[in-house]
């Protein structure tokens, strides 16, 4: 087994798990931060879209949101990172830490997916229950805040559980604007020694358990809000 | 209308297809790391000077450790990748040999950010007023004996007391991480280079692709990544005096045999166009 000593000797003798540690928290990090900032502009973005005509909204922000979606979901995270690191922060003359850069990414990118999903949420719950509070006297902020969003979020939590997966595992592109991300940390260690499968599998594993953990996370967050439905 | 769209799309298709297969009868594959003088050398650059190898085209892959067991694997022909670090695969993958003939002459040095020609200056003199150091860092690394090296985290508020390296650490001799440190020979000059200056060293671990494009922006100073000086890099970074020779060669299964009485770059690329 001379793959796995070289891996121990590595991974346990000569401190990469240190490495390996650090970078599952710069993964978690941009991951949850990023979906954090995804959920509030892509929730923004929904409701912009699906505000009624009669509402004398500027057709600007509109637009504006059309654009914002149509970039981000139009163009590989790959790009827009290179583009963010290397193409923006330069020309405008500000200096951020790749981290903080990849998270914002991340955010912006999320947004544009969780605001197609917030809108189909808002779109499923029936259209009964805003004119209902519409009717009751709420202004539609609080309408739409209160009675509606909260339906709607509990319609989209399979998938929006789903986006996370998808940024957690997304986040093994960061190492393109030189973040040491769990990825990059395994990579390190198959590339010290030439010796790849023992590292490949351990990192796979590794995302497999954190996978595991959101589905079992977002199980118990569904059961909780199942206990507000009629019982049959 | 619909018709005629219809036909097109099918024309185009079978195009595609028709030029897939072409493409794939005509040209072997020669691994490389993507981004780094062997993919230049297997295509043909103009800006390099290569005119490409004929018959052959290049596979890019993210390091060159991969493009070797894809080469085992039988995906690819061959695999050209600087000397050094290919003595140093053939060590730890077993079934592989290097040809010991350099393909390329070039010349190894480290890119300056092009606003600060003082560092540049001063990296210059270190490099020729401390040969005997080098020398030593490259003895200890031929021998094995060497340490992996200390760096500290980026921080972006001490920038001018901090020296900060990009390098693409899958490269060893020249640069790679020993467990949770970083270490390899031009890493080892480069804090040679920081305790000169009376700098924290700070190493940033990133893709070869972005090595180069990385320096002078987000407080990037020096690009250290066995990088080979030439006209094309040089329109983002200042070269310092070069400080290794090194060349390309060619990796093959240890049980080829066709290049064995090669002596010259010549030879090899005869046995490369006769197939």
């Amino acid at each position: 087994m001379k793959a796995f000593d070289v891996f121990y000797q590595q991974f346990i003798t000569k401190g990469g798990y240190k490495t390996v540690l650090l970078g599952l928290l710069t993964t978690l990090q941009i991951a949850i931060i990023g979906l954090l900032i995804g959920i509030v502009l892509g929730t923004l973005i929904a409701v912009v879209k699906v505000i009624p005509k009669y509402k004398k909204l500027p057709k600007a922000l509109n637009a504006i949101c059309n654009v914002y979606v149509g970039f981000f979901r139009g163009t590989p995270m790959v790009v827009q990172l290179l583009i963010g690191y290397f193409v923006l922060m330069p020309a405008l003359g500000i200096s951020l830490d790749a981290v903080v850069v990849a998270t914002i990414v991340f955010g912006l990118n999320s947004g544009a997916y969780v605001s197609e999903i917030m809108r189909a949420g808002i779109q499923s719950v029936d259209v009964g229950q805003l004119e209902a509070g519409r009717a009751l006297g709420l202004p539609f902020s609080t309408a739409m805040l209160k009675i509606v969003i909260p339906q709607s979020i509990k319609n989209i939590l399979p998938t929006l559980g789903n986006e996370f997966i998808v940024l957690v595992k997304d986040t093994s592109i960061v190492s393109f604007i030189a973040v040491t991300d769990l990825t990059k940390a395994f990579r390190q260690i198959g590339d010290a020694n030439y010796e790849y499968i023992v590292p490949y599998l351990f990192l796979a594993l590794v995302y497999l358990v954190i996978v595991m953990l959101i589905t079992y996370l977002i199980k118990l967050m569904e059961r909780r809000l199942k206990r507000s439905e009629r019982k049959q | 209308m619909k018709k005629i769209i219809s036909l097109i799309l099918s024309a185009l298709m079978l195009l595609a297809g028709v030029l897939t297969l072409a493409s794939c009868s005509k040209t072997q594959k020669i691994g490389v790391q993507a981004g780094t003088t062997g993919e230049y050398f297997v295509n043909g650059d103009e800006d390099w000077g290569f005119t490409g190898i004929e018959g052959y085209q290049a596979n890019g892959y993210n390091n060159i450790g991969l493009a070797v067991k894809d080469l085992k694997a039988g995906n690819v022909k061959y695999v050209v990748a600087d000397e050094a670090p290919a003595k140093e695969i053939v060590k730890s993958i077993d079934g592989v040999k290097v040809i010991n003939v350099p393909l390329t002459e070039e010349e190894y040095a480290f890119g300056v950010d092009k606003n600060q020609p003082a560092l540049l200056a001063s990296i210059n003199s270190i490099l020729a007023n401390k040969q005997a150091d080098i020398q030593a860092i490259f003895a200890a690394y031929a021998a094995g004996t060497a340490q992996a090296i200390e760096t500290k985290a980026q921080d972006n508020s001490k920038a001018d007391q901090q020296l900060v390296v990009a390098t693409n650490a899958a490269f060893p001799p020249f640069e790679y991480k020993d467990g949770d440190k970083f270490a390899g020979i031009d890493i080892a000059i480069m804090k040679l280079v920081a305790d000169e200056l009376g700098m924290e060293l700070v190493v940033v671990d990133m893709d070869f692709e972005s090595v180069v494009t990385s320096v002078g922006k987000n407080g990037v100073d020096v690009a250290a990544a066995g990088l080979t000086v030439n006209e094309t890099r040089k329109e983002s970074v200042n070269f310092t005096t070069s400080y290794y020779n090194a060349a390309q060669v060619l990796i093959t299964l240890a049980s080829d045999t066709a290049f064995d009485n090669c002596k010259t770059a010549d030879d090899v690329l005869a046995v490369l166009a006769g197939k």
